[in-house]
C-alpha cells in the first residue's frame, strides 16, 4: 500500500484506488500519519515568506560598515614549501643526465685544449631542452589540476625555472671552475663563463615562450634546430657571410642578450595561465 | 592504413616539422650566404645540411617518442604491445626524415649540386650519407629515450654527441674506431678509404641501438615508474 500513499495524498489515485487506500488508512495509523506528513509537506502557505528587501539592505549596510575584508596572507616559509613540493616532481632521469652529458663534454674536451668551446656549446643546449619540458599537459599529467589550483600558474612556473635553470647553472659553473683550475682553458674562469653564460640564457628564455605558448616538441625542435647554426657557424661553416657573423654576436653574453632572456622570460609568465586548457595539447582530450 | 594515420597525427606537427626546417635553415644558409665561398664549398654545405640536419632532426625526434603518452597504463593494456606502438612511431620519424633526404638529394642531383662536391658517391650509394648517421641518431636517440624515460634527457645526450662531433672533428679522425663511429665522414674529411666501412658501422650500431630498445621497452612497468616518478 505504501506505493499508493504519495499519489493518494495528492489526489492522483483513481476513484477505485482511492477506496482501497481510505479502506486500509482506516486501520492503519502510520499509513495515515504518512499521509498527514505527505500533505503537510506539498501545503505551500506553510512555507516561510521569502525575505523582503530589508535583508538586502541590511547586507549592504553591514559590508558599508564592516571595511574590506582581510587580506589573506601566504606564510613566510610557502615559497620554500612550494620549492620542496616541485622538487619532488622532477624526474631523477633529467637531472642524472644534464650531469652526465655535462661530465662527458667537458670530459672528452679537456684533452683537446678546447673545453671552453665544449662547454659552451653543451651548456645553452641541456639548458634549454631541460626548460622545454618544464610545464603544460607532458610534464603534467593532470594539468587541468595544476590549471585550477589556487597558486598562480606564473608561480608555479618561476619556482620550476629557478629549480631545473638553477640546476644547469650551477652544474655549468661548477664544469667552468674544474675546467679553470686544469687550465684547460687559456682565458681562465671568466672567459669560460662568458662563453656559455648568456646564450644559455637566451635560449632557455626562447624556449621557455615556446613551451608556454605553443608545446614541448616546438621548444625543443627551434632550440635544437637554432643552436645546431649557432655550432655550424663558429666551426663548419666558418667562412659564410653576414647571416652567420650575426649568429655568432647574437648568441654572445652582453647587456642586449641578458635584456632579450629577461624579456622572453616575463613574456613567458604573463601568458602562462591566459590561454584556454584545451588549446594545449592533451589537456582535456588525447589529440 | 588509419593507424598509420593516426601515429602520423600523434607524431604532432613539431616532430615532422623539425627536420624539413633544420634541412632548410641550412640549405638557405648555403646558397644565400655563401660570402666568398667556392662552388665546391657550397656543394659541400649543401651536402651538409643531409648529413648533418637531417640525423641531429632525427635523431632528436626519435628520442621524443618515449614518455610522450599520458595514459601509458592504458597503452600497456590493450592487445598490441606497448613497444609496436613506438617502433611504428619511430618508422613514422624515420620514414619521413628519409623521404625528405631523397627529396633533397633528388633536387640536388637535378640541379647539379651533387656532382660538384668530390666527396660525394654517386646518387644511389650516396644516399648513404644521410641514412647512415640519420639510422644511427635515430637508434640511439630511440635507446636514450627507453633508457631516460623522458624527451628532455635522450634529446639532449644525442644533440650533445651531434656537437662533439662537429667540435672534435679533426681529433675523431686521429684512430680508425673513431673514424668508423664519426658522423660526418662524407663532409668532414674523413680518410677516404673508410667511408664504406664508417657508413656500414653506423648502419650495424643502429641495428644494435634498436635492438637494446627493444629490449629496453619490453619491460613496461619501467614505464610506469617513469610516469609515477
Amino acid at each position: 500500500m505504501n506505493e499508493h500513499i504519495l499519489e493518494y495524498a495528492t489526489g492522483a489515485l483513481d476513484d477505485t484506488a482511492r477506496a482501497e487506500v481510505d479502506a486500509h488508512l482506516a486501520g492503519c495509523a502510520p499509513c495515515r500519519a504518512d499521509v498527514a506528513a505527505w500533505r503537510a509537506l506539498g501545503d505551500v502557505r506553510a512555507d516561510p515568506a521569502p525575505p523582503g528587501p530589508e535583508l538586502v539592505h541590511q547586507v549592504l549596510l553591514r559590508s558599508a560598515l564592516g571595511g574590506p575584508p582581510l587580506a589573506t596572507r601566504r606564510p613566510a616559509w610557502f615559497s620554500l614549501a612550494l620549492l620542496r613540493a616541485e622538487a619532488r616532481l622532477v624526474r631523477p632521469a633529467v637531472p642524472i643526465a644534464s650531469a652526465l652529458v655535462m661530465a662527458l663534454g667537458v670530459a672528452l674536451a679537456a684533452g683537446q685544449g678546447q673545453a671552453g668551446q665544449i662547454l659552451a656549446f653543451v651548456a645553452p643546449v641541456v639548458a634549454a631542452l631541460g626548460i622545454a619540458g618544464l610545464y603544460g599537459p607532458r610534464r603534467d599529467p593532470a594539468f587541468e589540476l595544476v590549471a585550477a589550483t589556487p597558486t598562480a600558474p606564473g608561480l608555479i612556473l618561476l619556482t620550476r625555472i629557478a629549480l631545473v635553470f638553477g640546476y644547469d647553472l650551477v652544474l655549468a659553473l661548477a664544469a667552468s671552475g674544474v675546467l679553470a683550475v686544469l687550465g684547460a682553458d687559456p682565458g681562465g674562469l671568466v672567459a669560460i663563463v662568458d662563453a656559455w653564460l648568456g646564450p644559455m640564457a637566451l635560449l632557455s628564455a626562447l624556449s621557455l615562450v615556446l613551451a608556454v605558448w605553443f608545446s614541448a616538441d616546438v621548444a625543443a625542435g627551434v632550440a635544437v634546430v637554432l643552436w645546431s647554426l649557432r655550432v655550424l657557424a663558429g666551426g663548419f661553416l666558418d667562412d659564410t657571410g653576414w647571416l652567420l657573423g650575426a649568429v655568432r654576436v647574437v648568441w654572445a653574453t652582453n647587456a642586449g642578450t641578458v635584456l632579450a632572456a629577461a624579456a622572453l622570460t616575463a613574456l613567458a609568465v604573463f601568458l602562462i595561465g591566459r590561454g584556454e586548457p584545451i588549446r594545449r595539447h592533451g589537456a582535456t582530450y588525447p589529440s | 592504413m588509419d593507424l598509420w594515420r593516426y601515429e602520423v597525427r600523434r607524431a604532432g606537427w613539431a616532430a615532422l616539422l623539425t627536420p624539413p626546417v633544420a634541412t632548410a635553415a641550412l640549405v638557405l644558409v648555403a646558397l644565400l650566404d655563401g660570402g666568398a665561398d667556392t662552388d665546391r664549398t657550397t656543394a659541400r654545405n649543401l651536402i651538409a645540411a643531409l648529413e648533418m640536419a637531417m640525423p641531429l632532426a632525427a635523431g632528436v625526434g626519435a628520442a621524443s617518442l618515449v614518455g610522450r603518452d599520458p595514459a601509458v597504463e592504458l597503452q600497456l593494456t590493450v592487445p598490441t604491445s606497448y613497444r609496436s606502438t613506438l617502433l611504428r612511431r619511430l618508422v613514422v620519424t624515420l620514414g619521413w626524415a628519409a623521404l625528405l633526404a631523397v627529396l633533397v638529394v633528388a633536387g640536388l642531383a637535378a640541379t647539379g649540386w651533387w656532382e660538384r662536391w668530390p666527396g660525394t658517391h654517386g646518387v644511389v650509394a650516396g644516399q648513404l650519407v644521410w641514412l647512415s648517421p640519420t639510422l644511427c641518431l635515430g637508434g640511439l636517440g630511440f635507446l636514450a629515450g627507453a633508457a631516460f624515460r623522458g624527451p628532455a634527457a635522450a634529446g639532449g645526450l644525442i644533440t650533445t654527441l651531434w656537437l662533439l662531433d662537429q667540435v672534435l672533428a679533426s681529433a675523431l679522425q686521429e684512430q680508425y674506431w673513431q673514424r668508423l663511429l664519426y658522423l660526418f665522414a662524407t663532409t668532414r674529411g674523413a680518410v677516404p678509404g673508410d667511408w664504406a666501412a664508417n657508413r656500414f658501422t653506423l648502419l650495424v650500431a643502429a641495428l644494435a641501438f634498436g635492438a637494446v630498445a627493444w629490449l629496453l621497452l619490453g619491460r613496461g612497468e619501467r614505464l610506469l615508474r617513469g610516469e609515477a616518478e
